[in-house]
């Protein structure tokens, strides 16, 4: 790929998905972008010809939804998980044992390994919240990633990376040469497309927000905006993971680092109607964010709540 | 750290010995269950031996639970590796003692990354 076709690429990308690629990143614009080019018949010049001519067009869209859709398996980085398992998850829900409600997060769930981890955790190790009103909300900017995580059907390479075999065999269904998480997993998450980058629109407050390797790709007024928009969607003792490469330290001071590395809490959460998104336009609807009832939703698919907030 | 390989296909055994050697393990080759057991008693501070399900002599299933039957080896992982991807298959394994299970084909990320489930991401890494 030659530099002013990898630079149409990242233009494409930073216009379109707000995500600054480096010229060092040209190696994995390369990868991601072949399959785009040979399903289209075109060599990576005349791909990036095409999107140089059509900026917003339909090709451009596809080329930065093949940019967005990051790397990702069940239970990546395992360590995490177990953070999660044996000391934030057991105090949040030591917290909110008055309550009975558990809202979390994955704010940038790709093609859903992400929150369905999640939910596979709270199904194997905490029975203690059957008949709590749990909700796992997945988000992403990739409709494309979305799809294919709701459809929720992986392939056996996908099932086979990371996911333990016991809990393959426990919590998933076999159909011919794919895998599907079971029902009693799949209600727990729900998906809506969110661009971080924009005021959110409103949602419940998260008890835990998982956003992992996102904020990698953009520049620091960016994650400043991202963390303060998602920091006002939060619990006042709410816990955000971040990937292994990120931080808060010197971009939001409403966070603190956690023991658990990766984990932080906050410090400094809006008590009352949150602001904006990172572009900091106020939401008016910022109230209709906590959900209403409280009451257990049982056997009912997140999709059908009709709740006012995503 | 050492680690069994233990298949009746030369060519697997070959690709999961590389890809444990690059991951820092020493690796010691076995054909079968039987063969397996034999070499295990030479090497008793092998930490993973990763088990086809189909072999002759002594199946992964079998030496697996004869494994398990001895207190010698308790720390010893094991992961099957194989073509049976039938979940009732899987259950039977894990049953019997399977730490782990891969289907096959796999890459040389899934070995990691079980690995990685199982507390060995490799001496190396």
């Amino acid at each position: 790929m030659s530099a002013a076709d990898g630079a149409a690429f990242r233009e494409v990308a930073r216009e379109l998905t707000g995500i600054a690629l480096s010229p060092e990143k040209d190696y994995f614009v390369e990868g991601r972008l072949e399959a785009v080019a040979r399903a289209r018949g075109l060599s990576l010049g005349e791909l990036a010809q095409a999107v140089r001519s059509a900026p917003r067009g339909a090709l451009a869209q596809e080329v930065a939804e093949a940019l967005l859709i990051a790397e990702t398996s069940f239970f990546r980085d395992p360590g995490l998980f177990e953070v999660l398992r044996l000391q934030v998850l057991p105090e949040l829900i030591a917290a909110r044992r008055a309550e009975r409600r558990l809202a979390l997060w994955s704010a940038a769930c790709a093609t859903g390994q992400e929150p369905y981890s999640l939910a596979l955790l709270l199904v194997e190790h905490f029975p203690e919240l059957e008949g709590w009103d749990v909700d796992i909300l997945a988000t992403d900017l990739s409709q494309q990633a979305l799809d294919y995580a709701a459809s929720a059907v992986y392939t056996q390479h996908e099932v086979n990376r990371g996911l333990p075999a016991r809990l393959l065999v426990r919590h998933f269904e076999r159909e011919a040469m794919t895998w599907r998480p079971r029902s009693a997993v799949r209600r727990l998450v729900r998906f809506a497309r969110v661009d971080l980058l924009r005021p959110l629109p409103p949602l419940p407050r998260m008890d835990l927000v998982l956003l992992r390797n996102m904020l990698i790709y953009h520049d620091v007024e960016t994650k400043r905006g991202v963390l303060a928009s998602v920091r006002g969607r939060m619990r006042s003792d709410g816990r955000l993971v971040l990937g292994s490469a990120e931080t808060t330290l010197y971009l939001d001071a409403g966070f603190e680092p956690s023991p658990e590395l990766g984990v932080y809490r906050v410090k400094d959460a809006p008590s009352e109607a949150p602001g904006g998104g990172a572009g900091g336009r106020p939401d008016a609807g910022a109230e209709a964010l906590d959900r209403g009832p409280s009451a257990p939703r049982e056997g009912v698919p997140a999709v059908d709540r009709g709740a006012p907030c995503i | 750290m050492d680690a069994l390989v233990i298949d009746d296909s030369r060519a697997m055994r070959t690709i999961l010995g590389g890809m444990l050697t690059d991951l820092g393990f020493r690796v010691v080759q076995a054909t079968d269950g039987r063969d397996a057991l034999a070499r295990l008693a030479e090497t008793p501070a092998a930490r993973l031996a990763l088990v086809d399900w189909n072999m002759p002599e002594m199946d992964g299933l079998a030496f697996i639970r004869a494994v398990r039957a001895d207190r010698a080896y308790e720390g010893l992982k094991l992961v099957v590796v194989s073509t049976e991807t039938e979940q009732a298959q899987m259950a039977t394994a894990l049953e019997a003692g399977a730490d782990e299970y891969v289907m096959k084909p796999f890459t040389r990320a899934v070995i990691a990354e079980k690995l990685g489930l199982l507390g060995l991401a490799g001496p190396s890494a």
